[in-house]
């Protein structure tokens, strides 16, 4: 006959009851830590974020430093050649990365200084990463501290609205990007109205009647942005068994590759 | 492992794409009674939601890690207790 002990089961209900409590108590804490920063107007996540943004530019520095020893770009490329040219070849690398480098970032903030000549603003850097944000959004090195306010638009080096400002702290500001998942945006594109869809990434889809006068390459403006240019046509595709023509924009810089914004004050 | 798992979960939730630190809640969870699985969540929508009270502010994170780690009680108290 099969006898089971009784004072096992005891100990194992006791410990399951406390491990509930212990779980509810758990929900307890979050629930009052998310409140308490809702009615404080985001007192706990502004310290977060302020910590946060300390790693970051302590990180982005060590990297900036890595990169300009011409380390991380020497060595794939020396891999396959032969010992005598490799000190050589170092040397003439770090030379070209290092100019390279100087010309991208002084083209990046010409086109920067173009933007400010015709609206003024600020050139902010991008300090966190576009992919590790699951609403679409990224930080910006620039706050209360510089002029940023909340709202305020927030445009690729190229002139094209990518976001808006939507938190901003002393020295960083939370910017939701226009064509994060699922977000909606009106535009034009040759007056015709598309009612775009982001995707992510900078892009985004819309329908357009069938037979409307969309074609690859036109520029697509937001008028509840000021008639401002939010993105590119990449594709207009008929369908022949529906009534409509999908439409794909995208911003033309590559939103994941950017590394100064420019926020245009007073918004 | 689990202050591995944790770690894990936090630097994830700063950098590392937002399936990460659904994987470190997700382990966290099954193992263990893990109180830093909801705080891992609530970190996630700290850093990355705007704040507010709207439908575009909703902590999705918070509340899937909460889920998690109550949908996933009574399989670890199954197998681990």
């Amino acid at each position: 006959m099969f006898h089971t002990n009784p004072s096992q089961y005891t100990y194992r209900g006791a410990r399951r009851g406390e491990s509930r409590r212990r779980l509810a108590l758990t929900t307890g804490i979050v629930v009052l830590v998310f409140l308490a920063d809702l009615v404080t107007g985001g007192v706990v996540r502004e310290s977060i974020r302020a910590a946060t943004g300390v790693l970051w530019s302590v990180g982005a520095q060590i990297e900036r430093a890595i990169r300009s020893t011409g380390f991380v770009a020497s060595r794939s490329s020396l891999a396959s050649e032969n010992d005598a040219l490799r000190t050589q070849l170092a040397q003439y690398e770090q030379r070209v990365a290092a100019a390279s480098a100087a010309v991208a970032e002084n083209e990046l903030l010409r086109s920067m200084a173009r933007l400010a000549a015709d609206e003024p603003g600020i050139t902010a850097p991008v300090i966190s990463s576009f992919q590790a944000s699951p609403y679409g959004t990224f930080f910006v090195g620039a706050g209360t501290a510089d002029g940023i306010m909340h709202g305020a638009l927030v445009l690729s080096p190229d002139g094209y609205v990518i976001g808006r400002i939507s938190d901003v702290g002393p020295h960083t500001a939370l910017v939701d990007q226009l064509f994060a998942p699922t977000k909606e945006l009106d535009a034009l594109a040759r007056d015709v109205p598309l009612s775009l869809v982001g995707e992510g990434g900078g892009n985004a889809v819309a329908r357009a009647p069938r037979g409307s006068a969309v074609a690859v390459g036109d520029v697509v403006v937001a008028p509840t942005l000021g008639g401002r240019p939010v993105a590119v046509v990449g594709a207009a595709e008929a369908d022949p068994a529906a009534a409509f023509t999908l439409v794909s924009a995208r911003v033309p810089a590559n939103i994941a590759a950017l590394r100064f914004v420019y926020i245009i004050a007073g918004q | 492992m689990r202050y591995l798992l944790v770690a894990i979960g936090v630097i994830g939730a700063l950098v590392a794409p937002p399936w990460v630190p659904v994987i470190a809640i997700v382990a966290l969870s099954v193992r263990w009674q893990a109180w830093e699985a909801p705080m891992i969540g609530l970190l996630v929508d700290f850093m990355w939601l705007p704040a507010g009270l709207s439908l575009a502010a909703i902590p999705y994170y918070t509340l899937l890690s909460l889920a998690i780690v109550w949908f996933l009680e009574p399989v670890r108290a199954r197998f681990f207790i």
